[in-house]
């Protein structure tokens, strides 16, 4: 499974990679800026199954990001990562084609939980 | 007293009122709900509310057994709690609509704070979406006065809405509050009304709750003698339509409790459907 972390935080992408270890075949990229993952998408050899979207960062936000990700790829699901849990913002994010969202601070289960709804993860 | 006999003296207490066993060894499990029950009191110590527990007993007061028991129940739950169980019931119940049933009962028996009778009128929503014309009866009982008091609220957290719901899901069937910084959220109006909560004990008499075609009694059991376990699969048995299907939950077996349901595996989940036949004999 090809997962893409889009987070400005580092510590993000640790936690996610460590809930996730004891999983197979589970290979990581990572992108610190919207910028760099709709780089990681316009490369043509760069398919993803899963990305995880933070919706919070500077200079291109979650929004602008999931636009510009679209715009490539229609198919592969995001899950838009947030601290905001207001009703707005997760139409919002749907409507931009987010698939689910997930809040934080999360746990290894909730994580695993939703991603388990668009991939297999195996142990 | 040593701390072991008062937590002897309530683990009796509700193993008589509620039938959940707890053993020697988790006492300390109990020991921890009790230390909880007395900070909530402002009491000092589990020997406090022992003594406290006693004059109340003696002079008619209920209370603090009532926060016994209450407190001696796992609550544990999410929204569609074990995917595949929620699949197989999905697809049990679109079975039932295709043979022509115009009519689903269904009990939710230890609903606890709500998410699983929740999601089953989620499920029953989808199906009415699907062009199925029917109609439901969906009783949901535990218990607890105090969850089933927050189930028929039906007011969640983001942290619970988060475990088992999807984004789109969430939207479909929640209103969230104006309040606060991580605002709650509200089940709207017609999935709650679709709901009948009770209150009940399942070791006392059910009194009549008619025939279901499916019950759900999960990771109850567990917690019961031998004894109560039995009698409660075997009132399941009396109150499901020939045919119809008894679901527990995903560590708890029929072996031993009773011959009246064959084992039925959708989907990689096991289900457990009455022999009609066994009824007439």
């Amino acid at each position: 499974m090809k997962i893409l972390i889009v987070d400005d935080s580092k510590a993000v992408h640790n936690f996610i990679k460590s809930a996730l270890e004891d999983f197979n075949e589970v290979d990581f990229t990572s992108a610190y800026s919207g910028k760099e993952a709709v780089d990681f998408l316009g490369n043509q050899s760069t398919n993803f199954d899963i990305i995880l979207l933070d919706w919070e960062m500077p200079i291109m936000d979650g929004p602008e990001t999931i636009k510009a990700i679209r715009a490539i790829n229609t198919d592969v699901p995001i899950i838009k990562v947030t601290s905001k849990n207001k009703l707005e913002d997760i139409k919002m994010a749907l409507g931009l084609g987010a698939n689910d969202y997930i809040m934080k601070p999360f746990t290894d289960d909730i994580l695993v939980e939703k991603l388990n709804n668009f991939i297999t993860l195996e142990k | 007293m040593s701390t072991d006999k008062y937590l002897e003296y309530f683990a009796n207490i509700i193993k008589e009122k509620i039938g959940i066993v707890y053993v020697k060894e988790n006492y300390y499990q109990l020991s921890s709900r009790l230390e909880d029950i007395s900070k909530q009191l402002k009491m000092d110590s589990v020997e406090e509310f022992y003594r406290q527990y006693k004059q109340a007993k003696l002079s008619g007061d209920l209370s603090l057994e009532s926060m016994l028991l209450d407190t001696a129940t796992n609550n544990e739950t999410k929204f569609f709690r074990d995917i595949g169980v929620f699949k197989a019931i999905k697809q049990v119940l679109e079975g039932y609509l295709k043979s022509g049933k115009s009519y689903i009962n269904i009990w939710s028996a230890a609903c606890s704070t709500g998410q699983e009778p929740y999601t089953l009128a989620m499920i029953l929503y989808d199906l009415e979406k699907l062009g199925y014309n029917f109609k439901y009866y969906l009783l949901a009982t535990d218990y607890s006065k105090r969850v089933l008091d927050h189930a028929a609220e039906g007011v969640f957290t983001q942290l619970q809405v988060q475990r088992g719901l999807s984004a789109p899901m969430l939207l479909t069937h929640f209103e969230q509050d104006s309040e606060g910084k991580f605002p709650n959220w509200r089940i709207k109006p017609y999935l709650k009304k679709s709901i009948i909560f009770k209150q009940m004990n399942l070791i006392e008499p059910w009194g009549h709750l008619g025939a279901f075609d499916l019950i759900l009694c999960r990771n109850m059991l567990i917690y019961q003698s031998s004894e109560n376990k039995k009698a409660i699969v075997a009132g399941f048995c009396n109150h499901l339509v020939d045919d119809g299907y008894l679901v527990l939950g995903g560590t708890e077996s029929m072996i031993g409790l009773s011959s009246e349901f064959e084992v039925k595996k959708i989907g990689g989940s096991v289900i457990h459907q009455k022999i009609p036949d066994k009824k007439a004999g």
